[in-house]
């Protein structure tokens, strides 16, 4: 599944980062790296963006970057 | 050492780290904002001296790579090629020690001096995190020295620890990647790049590094084929990883981290980035802030208001009777008065977006925005040149260089103008407190909304005549909730302040002393001032407004400040204080014109500044006609309407 399709309250980790080069480029300068922890931490008044809580840090993402995100969910 | 030996330190780090705090408090108040040679994002400099040493210092924007194209990441990598600094201040956050550090061993691999200062220990020791300096230094070879943004004491040791570092000898950083990239490495290498090169060149997909022949390209491109057919993952990734495989092995045996958010801050977010309540929480912040700045505003105002009365009529009871004394009593204390007492309202907005930024409230506000940003072309980092348009639109325009879509940039700096810029603020405090006093802190919010509003509006438009290039992606990360220190909000506000001042002290000054002599000549018959304002009176006629205002837009077109000064000397007959401006001002205008022109203000034109702003980051005069003729139809059909729907319900 993807990080848009991660509901609240859900844990997951994250397995590949695709998309285009411009935006892995970006992502991983963040740290947003394969194998971090994330969850939803905060979700706007139209659903999009929201804001992942990844690693240590909470990153505001759109759903059109958010979707290039493979995440696992964790039980 | 001798006397004259000057040093450049250049301050490096990720957004958000504590940095600019550092060097405020490295550079104290003798900093200078300025632009460097032949870059599009502003960095600052500053100087300190130190046992007979002269420290330039420069701050470079806050980054998280140096291998991404972003516009400011390019400024800091362009930088650190080509005028290398003598040492490099490396200022990393506790708190996110790992990501901070994959930017320090870019820094590192590069060869370049560094010394590193470690902030934010307080906030990660307070959530039972500890790091152990020492053994950090000695993991990186490069010393290591805790910093606090918020007090002095370290700064004097901070100094010696640079002092010792100048001219030290510097080693590359060595971290092994994985075998493929390893190879890629070893084959540029072979031809003619560094190692550091070689790296930065494959972390940023083939960009970053200017390959310099034919050969290089031919091998750069065959090692980005060979290892994107072996991989997945970008080049990006994998090189990342192999930053944060070392980071992890150094912070093993240097660091405990700490739990995630603390609770308190877990709580704001829980309250401010609420599905349902953080509309209505950010609008409630919003309104709280107009109605501070007004009825705060107002005591100290009225001190003001006192002081240059009392001047003015000492001045008038010690100087004989002559064209002078008028001069000096109408015209300049009279026109620089009435815009001086306006100080504190400004002081006290800039006050209050200070703290909206450096709370981290900014970052908030601009995820709760973005979708309604999106709707007009735009996204949430185009938020903050909006809202520091209500401080100053010269420099909000500027920061919208960081906006790298072409069209969103565009918009962006077009709607500036309407955030209504604390310029215009006194004529807003003015007027409403002369017809609205019941609710002026309202009326004030009204405006701004309105100028909101209406900058939206154009916005929505504009990106519908425009053609966009691409996309731009909004990925931004959410700071830490912090309590502004003390010092720095001063030190802004005080910057704020004295710019204000400066102004009162030359453009506002000037313009008061010509709107009196126009006012004054000639001595029989109509002022030249009234037969121009009486010339071009009619067009403002449909909305109330006599030739005083009309005037006094008029001048408002070389900075909006002077609308204020111009009313205070047009109206100023014999009146020397607020009070008789008012009286004067409620007699002459009905209160739905007082709404007109302040809605006009709001909207017309920029002032000069602004347009020459327009002018040159749009590349051409085209712009920044469309501004002026955009602005001035606005502004009256906007006043238009509001005097004709006031004018019934008033």
């Amino acid at each position: 599944m993807t990080l848009i399709e991660l509901k609240s309250r859900q844990q997951a980790r994250i397995k590949t980062i695709a998309g285009p080069e411009a935006l892995r480029q970006r992502l991983v300068a963040l740290g947003v790296l394969k194998g971090l922890k994330v969850s939803v931490a905060a979700t706007s008044l139209l659903g999009n963006p929201r804001v992942y809580a990844i690693g240590k840090q909470q990153i505001c993402l759109r759903s059109k970057e958010a979707s290039h995100i493979e995440v696992e969910l964790q039980l | 050492m001798s006397d004259n030996q000057s040093y450049t330190i250049a301050l490096i780090g990720n957004p958000n780290c504590g940095k600019t705090s550092l060097f405020n408090q490295l550079t104290g108040a003798r900093q200078r904002t300025g632009n460097m040679a032949g870059v599009t994002v502003t960095s600052r400099e500053g100087h300190k001296e130190w046992r007979g040493i002269d420290f330039h210092f420069i701050d470079l924007p806050g980054i998280y790579s140096l291998a991404n194209s972003r516009v400011e990441e390019m400024v800091a990598r362009d930088y650190l090629i080509n005028t290398p600094p003598d040492l490099i201040l490396n200022v990393v956050d506790a708190n996110n020690l790992a990501r901070n550090l994959a930017l320090t061993t870019q820094v590192l691999e590069q060869g370049l001096p560094v010394v590193i200062a470690l902030n934010m220990l307080d906030e990660l020791e307070k959530q039972g995190g500890s790091v152990d300096l020492i053994e950090l230094g000695l993991g990186l070879a490069k010393p290591v020295m805790a910093s606090d943004g918020r007090s002095n004491g370290h700064i004097p040791e901070l100094m010696d620890l640079l002092l010792d570092n100048i001219d030290q000898p510097s080693e590359p950083l060595a971290i092994t990647y994985e075998p493929h990239v390893e190879e890629a490495i070893c084959s540029l290498e072979a031809v003619g790049l560094s190692r550091w090169q070689a790296i930065r060149w494959l972390e940023s997909g083939g960009e970053s590094v200017e390959l310099v022949n034919d050969e290089q390209r031919k091998v750069g491109q065959q090692a980005l084929d060979l290892l994107s057919s072996r991989h997945d993952e970008s080049l990006a990734e994998m090189i990342a990883e192999g930053r944060y495989g070392y980071i992890h092995g150094l912070l093993h045996k240097s660091s405990s981290e700490h739990k995630d958010q603390s609770p308190a801050d877990h709580w704001l977010d829980r309250l401010t980035l609420n599905r349902w309540l953080g509309m209505p929480i950010f609008v409630f912040l919003l309104w709280v802030m107009f109605e501070a700045t007004f009825t705060l505003g107002s005591y100290p105002a009225d001190w003001i208001d006192a002081g240059v009365s009392w001047i003015g009529q000492q001045v008038g009871a010690f100087m004989p009777p002559s064209l002078l004394k008028n001069l000096i009593v109408e015209g300049l204390i009279a026109g620089v008065g009435g815009v001086l007492v306006f100080l504190p309202n400004v002081v006290l907005l800039f006050f209050f977006i200070a703290l909206l930024e450096q709370s981290g409230y900014m970052a908030r506000a601009a995820f709760l925005t973005d979708n309604l940003m999106s709707k007009v072309g735009l996204h949430g980092k185009a938020f903050v040149p909006l809202v520091m348009g209500f401080g100053c639109n010269v420099p909000a325009i500027m920061s919208a260089r960081t906006i790298e879509e072409p069209r969103a940039r565009l918009i962006t700096i077009l709607i500036n103008p309407f955030m209504s810029c604390s310029a215009r603020l006194p004529v807003y405090v003015l007027l409403a407190g002369i017809f609205f006093a019941d609710h002026a802190g309202t009326v004030l919010f009204g405006l701004y909304m309105l100028g909101i509003l209406v900058a939206f509006t154009i916005a929505a438009l504009l990106a519908r005549t425009i053609t966009s290039h691409h996309d731009e992606t909004f990925i931004m990360e959410l700071p830490p909730w912090r309590l502004p220190s003390g010092r720095s909000m001063l030190l802004h506000v005080w910057d704020k302040a004295s710019d204000f001042l400066r102004k009162i002290g030359g453009v506002i000054l000037v313009g008061s002393i010509l709107i009196w002599l126009l006012q004054s000549f000639p001595m029989e018959g109509m002022s030249w001032l009234e037969q121009l304002g009486r010339f071009v009176a009619p067009l403002f006629a449909p909305m109330g407004f006599g030739w005083q205002e009309t005037v006094a837009l008029l001048s408002g077109f070389i900075a909006k400040e002077v609308i204020a000064a111009s009313l205070v000397v047009v109206y100023q007959t014999d009146m020397n204080d607020m009070a008789g401006l008012q009286a004067a001002l409620g007699a002459a205008l009905a209160p739905a014109s007082g709404l007109a022109l302040m809605v006009f203000t709001l909207l017309y034109m920029p002032c000069l500044a602004t347009i020459a702003t327009i002018r040159r980051e749009t590349g051409s005069w085209r712009w920044a006609g469309v501004s002026i003729l955009m602005g001035l139809v606005l502004a009256w059909t906007g006043a238009w309407l509001v005097y004709t729907l006031a004018t019934l319900w008033l």
